[in-house]
Order: C-alpha cells, then sequence, then structure tokens
C-alpha cells in the first residue's frame, strides 16, 4: 500500500502474523523495495486489466458466434434440413446425410 | 453489437421448437418470424465485421503492419471459402463468417499463448483448445452443406446474396 504524506509517498507491506494485521514500511516509494512493491502492483494491475479486456471480447465473440449459429439453423430449416449432434440431416427423411 | 436479447430469445426458442416438432407449422412459424424482422440477417452479418476487426486489432496489438498483414489472411481465407459456391446464399455466406470468426479466435489464442506465456490462465488454455475443436467443426458443417448445395439452392433460392 502506498501512502501519501504531504510531498512524499511511503510504501507499506500489509501482512498477518497470529492472525494480526501487521504494516512493515518498505521506505520511500524512491527506495528500491518500493519501487519493486509498486512494480508488482502495476504488474497485477496490468493482468487484471488485460484479463478484464480480453473476457469482455471472449463475451462479445460468444454472443456473435451464438446469433450466427442460431440464424444459421433457421436457414437450415427453411432449406429442409436440420443439425443434430453435428450431423446435417433432412426434415423428411429421417437420414444422416453428412 | 446485436443488443436486443428479446429478438435472440425468442428466435432462439423458435428454432429449437422447430428442430424438436420438426413439422410444417412450426417451420413456418419461424420463416414468418424472419419474414417479419429481416434486420437479423443483416445485423448479423454486420456484428460479425465489427467482431471481426475488434478481433484483428486485438491480435495485432495496434500495430497497424501486423493487423494488415491479418487482414491480407483473412481476405485470402473469405476469397477461398466464397470460391467454394458459384451462387452464395445466405446460409452459406454465414457458415464462411463462422469459419473465419472461429480462424480469428484460433489465432487470438495462439496470441495470447506467445505473449503472455508465462502467466496464462487455466481458463485460457481451455479456451485455446475450445476455438481449435470450433474451427474444425465450422470447416466439417460447411463441408456438410457443400454436399447438398442443389438441395439447399432449391430451397433458399430466393435468398441468395451478393458475396462481398
Amino acid at each position: 500500500m502506498i501512502i501519501q504524506k504531504g510531498r512524499n509517498r511511503y510504501c507499506y507491506k500489509s501482512i498477518r502474523i497470529d492472525g494480526k494485521p501487521k504494516s512493515i514500511y518498505l521506505g520511500k516509494s524512491s527506495s528500491p523495495k518500493a519501487r519493486a512493491y509498486t512494480k508488482r502492483k502495476e504488474e497485477k494491475a496490468q493482468l487484471r486489466n488485460r484479463e478484464q479486456e480480453l473476457e469482455r471480447l471472449n463475451q462479445e465473440v460468444e454472443r456473435a458466434l451464438k446469433i450466427i449459429k442460431l440464424t444459421e439453423r433457421a436457414y437450415l430449416l427453411f432449406a429442409g434440413l436440420y443439425q443434430r449432434k453435428s450431423e446435417i440431416r433432412k426434415l423428411q427423411e429421417e437420414h444422416c446425410v453428412s | 453489437m446485436y443488443h436486443n436479447d428479446n429478438d435472440v430469445n425468442e428466435l432462439q426458442s423458435l428454432v429449437l421448437t422447430a428442430e424438436r416438432e420438426r413439422d410444417s407449422m412450426n417451420t413456418t412459424a419461424l420463416q414468418e418470424y424472419m419474414d417479419n424482422h429481416p434486420q437479423i440477417a443483416a445485423i448479423t452479418l454486420n456484428m460479425t465485421e465489427e467482431i471481426k476487426q475488434k478481433l484483428v486489432f486485438y491480435i495485432g496489438n495496434a500495430d497497424k503492419k501486423t493487423q494488415e498483414t491479418l487482414q491480407g489472411e483473412l481476405d485470402e481465407l473469405r476469397r477461398h471459402l466464397a470460391n467454394l459456391s458459384e451462387k452464395p446464399n445466405i446460409l452459406h455466406y454465414l457458415l464462411c463468417e463462422e469459419v473465419l470468426i472461429s480462424y480469428l479466435m484460433l489465432r487470438c489464442s495462439d496470441v495470447m499463448y506467445t505473449r503472455h506465456h508465462g502467466s496464462l490462465t487455466s481458463m485460457a488454455l481451455r479456451r485455446s483448445d475450445a476455438s481449435h475443436v470450433r474451427l474444425m467443426r465450422s470447416i466439417r458443417t460447411l463441408a456438410s452443406i457443400q454436399k447438398l448445395t442443389p438441395f439447399i439452392n432449391l430451397n433458399l433460392g430466393t435468398q441468395q446474396i451478393v458475396n462481398n
């Protein structure tokens, strides 16, 4: 955690000792430990953002594919066909044609 | 993006019923619904374009040159798929779009694997497997449909569209 006091920023690390929270002072934000801590935090935030962005994109793709699939199935039915277990079958005759 | 969930849910319900019952009454009901909602097919096709652009942008990591190269590959694949049918109908076009999106999804998961090899989640790996299966399945469906082109063209003859 980074705490701003006046013009300076100080870094602390939160841990639990015997179930009780303790803050360990890492130094000013310019110290190597604090810099490493900030870098780790930034990397975690980047990873989280990336995951969220990818999740949103995946949701959009899944939705688009679902609608495409539905429209395909509708047109297959108009053409007198339907899909069952990845096989294309004719509506009238119950035999597999794929 | 297509935001009207009611339309999608209604379409899903009609398709499921028509597939389950396999009678002319339910197929006609579905046909009437599609006739009364002609925007569905057009919006679906526009939506696929939007999704493809987003995937290309993500895979290219905002790098113009990579995006252009990928777009070139995609156009080439589209040309190959379009050449499979002399008179492409809407069904052929939708299947081609599904193949193209599945291909991009596979490329996207490959890029993710290369870019973030050390921090990949198990979910990302499962997605990668799923995208591969999806691409193979969409190609298989397209191939199955190709065998039935004369039969489909006879029934969907009025709904032929010009390929881009």
